[in-house]
């Protein structure tokens, strides 16, 4: 089992501070400070009142990346599939082919699992939308009853095309859960970083429980026989709401991206060794 | 690095990045280029668009390449009036263990 924390650059020596005419090298423990995104910087907020009934409105802050925890074994499919995807924690980013290297779409779920610094969640009759700051993602969650359609990505002319952020219903349990189920996520999209693959059999179970007015709690379920031999919960995670009801524009550019794949990740992980 | 001349700063998507110059003791003039967080993953560290202009004189911290290639990931920069800005976390690439 690796490790790894690059985003970025891979292959990298220790930090170096270099004079005009001299290297040095120091420790190439990372040396950081300052909170790594709204969520930390936010801190306590204390519970700011009981939570409304029924109600998610609004903008929350979340952790850059969810903590996740181990996938279950996966099937023989699964496992080839595995193989195939090359990580930007194992390869450097110019030689992986994790998809959101070139900006695709991180699809869902693994939108829910990275890059959820910021969520907003709105209500229209019928549906509720759910965004996300990055990419300025939203997800359309149909609470009129309708039931999740079927054979997504079959063979017959009715059968629905995949999509990249899949099709999901919601309900609310009790007055403070609001529980969203999805399909149709398209197989080209992964479940995280570490590369590990779904199906387009998978079906997610998110459970959204409002503690109090301040406070969200998320927990994401993945239930894919094609890909894994159980059903498991990958991450549970929490949101907290933004006083200021803003956050950051961020987006992947693609012309930004191919400046730094240019000028940075490919120079990163090629030529002679030092 | 010391004395470095900044030639570039782009606040960029998802990636910002700063091109800089370095001159070693002859003279000889090496171009650079570092790797920072998103501006949304820098700005709460003190950052902005214009933290950094062309011309600026610098001070740079950065984690290089393994390879003989000018580029690396920032860790901070110190500005000519001392102030100190550091790149944000790299936990934004997630749990990426492979098991």
């Amino acid at each position: 089992m690796r490790s790894l924390f690059t985003c970025c650059v891979a292959s990298l020596a220790g930090v170096l501070v270099v004079s005009s005419f001299a290297f040095a090298q120091s420790s190439p423990k990372p040396n950081f400070g300052g909170p790594e995104d709204l969520y930390e910087k936010l801190g306590d907020t204390g519970a700011g009142g009981p939570a409304p009934k029924h109600d998610l409105t609004g903008f929350w802050a979340g952790k850059v990346a969810a903590k996740l925890n181990p996938v279950p074994a996966m099937t023989p499919w699964g496992q080839q599939q595995f193989r195939l995807h090359k990580t930007n924690g194992e390869y450097p980013v110019a030689d992986s082919n994790d998809p959101i290297k070139g900006c695709d779409p991180l699809g869902f779920p693994r939108n829910m699992l990275f890059m959820t610094r910021g969520i907003v969640f709105t209500t229209m009759p019928g549906k509720t939308i759910e965004m996300s700051e990055y990419n300025r993602i939203w997800r359309e969650i149909w609470t009129d009853g309708r039931e999740l359609p079927k054979n997504v990505g079959g063979r017959s002319a009715d059968a629905p095309d995949p999509r990249w952020y899949g099709y999901s219903v919601g309900h609310w349990e009790g007055d403070y859960t609001f529980v969203v189920n999805t399909v149709g996520s398209d197989e080209r999209t992964w479940l995280d970083n570490a590369g590990h693959p779904h199906s387009i059999d998978l079906r997610v179970e998110e459970r959204y429980t409002r503690v109090n007015h301040n406070h969200l709690e998320v927990t994401v379920k993945i239930d894919d026989p094609k890909a894994y031999t159980e059903p498991f919960v990958i991450t549970k995670s929490e949101f907290t709401w933004i006083p200021e009801q803003d956050f950051e524009e961020e987006l992947c550019v693609p012309s930004e991206q191919a400046e730094y794949l240019k000028l940075i990740a490919d120079p990163a992980a090629h030529g002679k060794t030092k | 690095m010391k004395q470095a001349t900044v030639t570039k700063f782009l606040w960029s998507n998802p990636h910002s990045m700063l091109l800089f110059d370095v001159k070693d003791g002859k003279g000889r003039v090496s171009h650079w280029a570092g790797e920072a967080g998103s501006p949304s993953a820098i700005r709460p560290l003190g950052w902005n668009k214009n933290s950094l202009q062309p011309g600026d004189v610098i001070t740079v911290h950065l984690y290089p390449s393994k390879f003989e290639s000018n580029v690396g990931r920032l860790e901070k920069v110190v500005l000519a009036d001392g102030t100190t800005l550091k790149d944000s976390p790299r936990g934004d690439q997630g749990v990426s263990s492979r098991y």
